[in-house]
Parts: structure tokens; sequence; C-alpha cells
């Protein structure tokens, strides 16, 4: 397997981290221990803070998936993109939101770079929030536009 | 015939900075059946031909003429070109039909792009932090502690 190949393989079993029943073993081999997680509302520092999302999110979210179509995972030798659609019910509460029991589907993106041996270094991820918090009746706003 | 993925990232890069940064949409650059998916207010729209993305354009220039955009990432293979960029602006003309607020806005987003076999433009997909934008313009509160 090439390297191309096997970075797209790393995005994929990235995604499924996020769904309730995959393993969070082994973590390390395929994701730096240093790994930044980027978002435009949190910055995660570490593999550690990063499992710890997956589980949160997990156990926020029922039945989260993120759906992701093999043609659009476009990757390179040392990063790569994958656009997605984030699908599952809040049951709990969620950064301060309280639990809606919503169904939320939200698209977003999201962008990988590497290490030299492969590993997942950074990931920067660019979700429709405006979306998300309207399908969480978190938005409040101030007039209509 | 089709071109190779670094020409089809340059033939991006031309029209991405040619539309924002001039306010010139390169229309021979778009295939003649493109498609423009962008995600506009919690919704998401799919459309033919360049009318979409130069209202998009056409109402961010007017709201910001200084507009410039930054591609801060370039991630490109076979037929598709991936950019993470930022706008930045002042506006001074108001965004989305508010009053125009005077604030230097700066907001980032992704665009995917499908390139067909004769290196046009073929499908554009736009995801926006607009929740980000609106912020900025105080249209809605930052969350706590921010």
């Amino acid at each position: 397997m090439n390297r191309i190949e096997q970075n797209k393989i790393t995005i994929i079993r990235f995604f499924e981290c996020f769904t309730h029943d995959a393993s969070l073993e082994f973590q390390e081999n395929w994701i730096h221990e240093d790994v930044q997680f980027i978002l435009s509302f949190a910055h995660l520092s570490g593999l550690t803070q990063v499992k710890n999302l997956f589980l949160k999110e997990r156990s926020v979210f029922e039945n989260l998936n993120y759906n992701l179509v093999q043609s659009n995972i476009v990757v390179e030798e040392f990063s790569g993109a994958a656009f997605w659609n984030m699908t599952g019910k809040q049951v709990y509460s969620w950064n301060g939101i309280p639990a809606t029991f919503n169904e939320v589907n939200v698209p977003g993106a999201s962008l990988f770079s590497f290490d030299d041996n492969g590993k997942i270094k950074e990931v920067r991820i660019q979700i429709d929030m405006f979306s998300f918090m309207t399908q969480l009746n978190a938005i409040k706003k101030l007039y209509d536009f | 015939m089709a071109l190779s993925p670094v020409e089809n990232n340059e033939v991006c890069l031309t029209f991405f900075h040619s539309a924002w940064n001039t306010g010139v949409v390169l229309e021979d650059l778009l295939a003649s059946d493109a498609i423009d998916h962008s995600f506009v207010g919690g919704k998401t729209k799919s459309e033919p031909g360049s009318e979409s993305f130069k209202q998009i354009v056409g109402m961010f220039r007017h709201a910001m003429p200084d507009i410039q955009i930054t591609i801060l990432d370039e991630i490109f293979a076979a037929d598709k070109v991936v950019h993470r960029w930022s706008l930045t602006g002042t506006d001074t003309g108001g965004v989305m039909g508010m009053p125009a607020s005077g604030k230097s806005l700066t907001f980032t987003g992704t665009t995917t792009v499908r390139m067909n076999d004769e290196g046009k433009i073929a499908e554009r997909w736009a995801n926006v932090d607009e929740l980000g934008l609106l912020q900025q313009l105080g249209v809605v509160p930052p969350p706590p502690g921010a």
C-alpha cells in the first residue's frame, strides 16, 4: 500500500472513532502524540485531549456518525481533506447547551496534516456552526437578517 | 484533455483570486454545466451556472469593496482541489442587508472544486464560518467567556 492510500485509510479510521462502538486502542500508532485539533471554538492539544473529545461527542450525540463519501476524500503525501455530514441526536449537554433531543445534520470539512511516519499531526475542522447552533436551538439572533 | 492536479489548482487559484480580489468571475474557467453548492443561512443550496457564485461575490464585494482572499491551505489530487481560505475586508456597505458596521471583518472557510476533463471548474462546494462572521457583526452574541 502506498503512502497516499494509507493516508486515506487513516482519515476514514479517524472518523470511525466518533461512532459509539469503535475501538480507541492503539491510536498512538496513527495519531501523533502531540496532535493539534483546531476548531473555530476550541483548540485541543495532544492525543489524550483528542481521545476525550471522541468519548465526549459519542456520549452527547446518540448514534453519532460522520457520513463520508470516498470520492470526497482528497489526499496528498503529507495532507488530506475530507467532506462529511455529521448526524446524531443530542441527548446530553454540549458546551453549555442543554440536551435538546434534536436530531442534527451538519455539513463540514476536515483538513489533515501527516508527519513523516504517516501519523496525523494536525486536524482543522470547518463546521457549519451557524446551522449546528440553529439545530441545537442555541442561536439567539438580535435581529432578523 | 484533463489537466494535472497542479494545473487544476492553478486554475482554481486564478479563478478565486480574480473573483474575490477584483470582482471578475472568469466564466471561461467554468464548465457550461457547472454546479455551485453552498450553505447559506443554515440551508444547502445547489444551483447551476455562475449566477449563484456571482451573487455571493457581488454581495460581499458591495459590502466590503477592499475584500481580499488569502489561501491558507491547498490540497489537490486527481480531479479535486481543496482550499482553506480567509476573506478580510472593511464593512463599508453592509453585509447581508445589514447596516454598514465600519468594522474590519475576517471569516474563514473551505472550498472544494471538482474539475472536468476539459480543465474547467465543474462543481464547487463551499463551507463558510457564517457564525463567526455574524458574531463579528454583532448579530449573534459571542459565546459566554469569549
